[in-house]
């Protein structure tokens, strides 16, 4: 039906129906609209379109503020109406659920040429963005039986370096560019936020425990460990992975403290049988 | 009074009582007073799409607030107006909802969301053709084999008609349903916001819907731009609403029927309210006993939760 379309386009036109029936020089547009949709002395054909063009962009873009809560207020209001606005010409939503409208604003942020200026006034935004959007997915991640202390109690010590792990579903671990975590954890806590003011890669692990998601900032060692336990390594793995970098008599020690809190933090479920 | 009423009811959409939709801010209070065994509520509407998801919370609240209460699933996304092909992806996710939560019913809406794969997020009117109705209810015989029951379509709320309507919402509305046996869900204060819009007479439009097909009515408020009214669903049911479902009910008897809030949505006590004030009605106009007689639908005691 062209009729869907025609009114698809000019919802989504990102000034609105009345200036893009004025840019439309021939008013080729217009005629059609007319043509198609009937308007009457109370309100005209495109005044009627309209209101479903504002509704259109005010129900993203409060989806896509609710997901990027640190990144609204970070940028600010202005800014983040521009962003909204741009990204959609790029990234339409074409999911079901708005709330996943905004599933590849990271990506935007980081790579698409309408978002230049944005990226040259907040070089961290996309940073920001990555971290929202992976807390929104771990939020409803598939559910699964986390390693637990039982599991590893079970187990004797020198069967330990056999213990295969994996990571959580919930959980994804990732690298940033800009130390943005303290900005997301300020937003949290509806304290102002601060925007960094020079690049510093951080690890990121991202993970949900029961119904509540979590992050934090790890530190080289530890995330490279966890690269380990993503790619389904046993802690004797773990283990040779310290020695490497830590005294032979740090490195079990520090081996047993990352399990212990992997395990209390469900971050780890297990691999090669276990549970 | 008895409960029985001489309306023609359809067999697969039972009487359920009031209910109010499911919104993640109430899930603390229902939890609560699912435990001291007082909803406040006959059943709950959840939204699909919110549950259309793989795991967490979601899920979580789902099966238990299932395990308390009748459900039904009620989505925004079917598309089933659209140019475009119907999603499987999206049915076979529905199919899968259903599976889990065991609904009295699904319904959807009678409008298009989007087209070349592009959602608006919004229901937007259909052109009332033969054309169209041809094809609408072709993907709801689809939609139906796929899901292996009846569904239930909402008349929708607007702000647009389109030149080429060869009838009325309504006409569209009745005619569809007869041709591809499915459901109604009468939306009142939809039929108040699109008789102010475009100047039809509400009580006209209930009059013509054929009981035997009404799964369901909902109720909500809308907000005044200008000359239109449009379906915010952000306020109390207005009196012109609750007059008409009055009206509605003297001439299709006792229908389920729920209270929609989605936006500056109010504590749970507030919303308990409307429906306190829809079930009054409800009794007074149609002389049903406040519970429903019986176990409508699978897991309706709240003596069984659901295990899972």
């Amino acid at each position: 039906m062209r009729i869907q379309q025609l009114i698809s386009q000019l919802v989504r036109e990102p000034e609105g129906v009345a200036a893009a029936l004025r840019k439309d020089a021939g008013g080729a547009l217009a005629r059609e609209l007319e043509s198609a949709v009937c308007g009457n002395a109370r309100m005209g054909a495109a005044e009627r379109l309209e209101v479903y063009a504002n509704a259109y962009f005010f129900r993203i873009h409060d989806a896509l503020k609710e997901e990027y809560p640190a990144l609204a207020a970070a940028i600010g209001d202005g800014w983040f109406n521009d962003l909204a606005g741009l990204y959609l010409l790029d990234f339409p939503s074409r999911h079901p659920n708005l709330a996943n409208a905004g599933a590849k604003l990271a990506r935007f942020l980081a790579e698409h040429e309408r978002a230049a200026p944005l990226r040259q006034r907040f070089p961290w935004a996309a940073d920001v963005a990555r971290l929202e959007w992976a807390i929104q997915v771990a939020f409803d991640a598939p559910d699964a039986r986390p390693l637990r202390p039982e599991d590893v109690a079970r187990i004797p010590p020198e069967d330990w370096a056999d213990l295969g792990l994996a990571l959580h579903p919930t959980a994804e671990l990732f690298e940033l560019a800009w130390p943005v975590c303290a900005l997301r954890r300020a937003s949290d806590a509806e304290a102002p936020v601060v925007a960094p003011t020079s690049a510093a890669p951080e690890h990121v692990l991202v993970w949900r425990i029961d119904e509540r998601v979590s992050y934090r900032v790890l530190d080289d060692l530890e995330a490279s460990a966890l690269a380990c336990v993503a790619r389904g390594a046993r802690f004797g793995e773990i283990l040779e992975h310290a020695a490497e970098r830590l005294d032979d008599d740090a490195a079990p020690l520090q081996g047993a403290e990352w399990l212990r809190r992997w395990v209390t933090d469900q971050v780890v479920r297990g691999g090669g049988g276990i549970a | 009074m008895p409960a029985v009423a001489p309306f023609p009811r359809p067999v697969d959409a039972p009487f359920l009582g009031v209910g109010v939709g499911l919104r993640p801010v109430h899930y603390p209070a229902i939890l609560e007073r699912g435990e001291a065994g007082d909803l406040g509520v006959d059943w709950f509407e959840a939204l699909s799409e919110n549950y259309m998801v793989r795991g967490g919370r979601p899920l979580r609240m789902l099966d238990t607030i299932r395990g308390l209460a009748p459900m039904v699933l009620h989505g925004v996304s079917m598309n089933i107006g659209s140019s475009d092909p119907l999603d499987p992806v999206y049915l076979d996710a529905l199919a899968e909802l259903a599976r889990r939560s065991e609904p009295g019913w699904i319904s959807d809406h009678l409008c298009w969301t989007g087209v070349e794969r592009t959602n608006l997020h919004d229901l937007m009117p259909m052109p009332y053709t033969e054309a169209s109705l041809a094809w609408v209810a072709s993907r709801v015989l689809e939609v139906q084999d796929r899901l292996g029951r009846r569904i239930a379509l909402e008349n929708p709320s607007s702000y647009l008609t389109y030149a080429s309507d060869e009838m009325s919402e309504c006409e569209y509305l009745v005619a569809l349903a007869e041709r591809a046996d499915c459901g109604i869900l009468l939306d009142l204060n939809n039929v108040y916001v699109s008789a102010n819009n475009h100047d039809f007479d509400a009580r006209a439009y209930v009059d013509a819907i054929p009981a035997e097909r009404v799964f369901q009515i909902h109720l909500a408020g809308p907000s005044d731009a200008g000359p239109l009214l449009i379906d915010t669903h952000d306020s109390p049911v207005r009196p012109q609403v609750w007059d008409l479902y009055a009206y509605a009910l003297e001439r299709l008897g006792p229908v389920s029927t729920l209270i929609e809030w989605d936006d500056q949505i109010p504590p749970y006590e507030e919303l308990l309210e409307e429906a306190q004030r829809a079930r009054a009605i409800l009794e007074r106009v149609t002389h049903t006993e406040r519970r429903p007689a019986g176990e409508p639908c699978g897991k309706a005691s709240a003596s069984s939760p659901v295990g899972r």
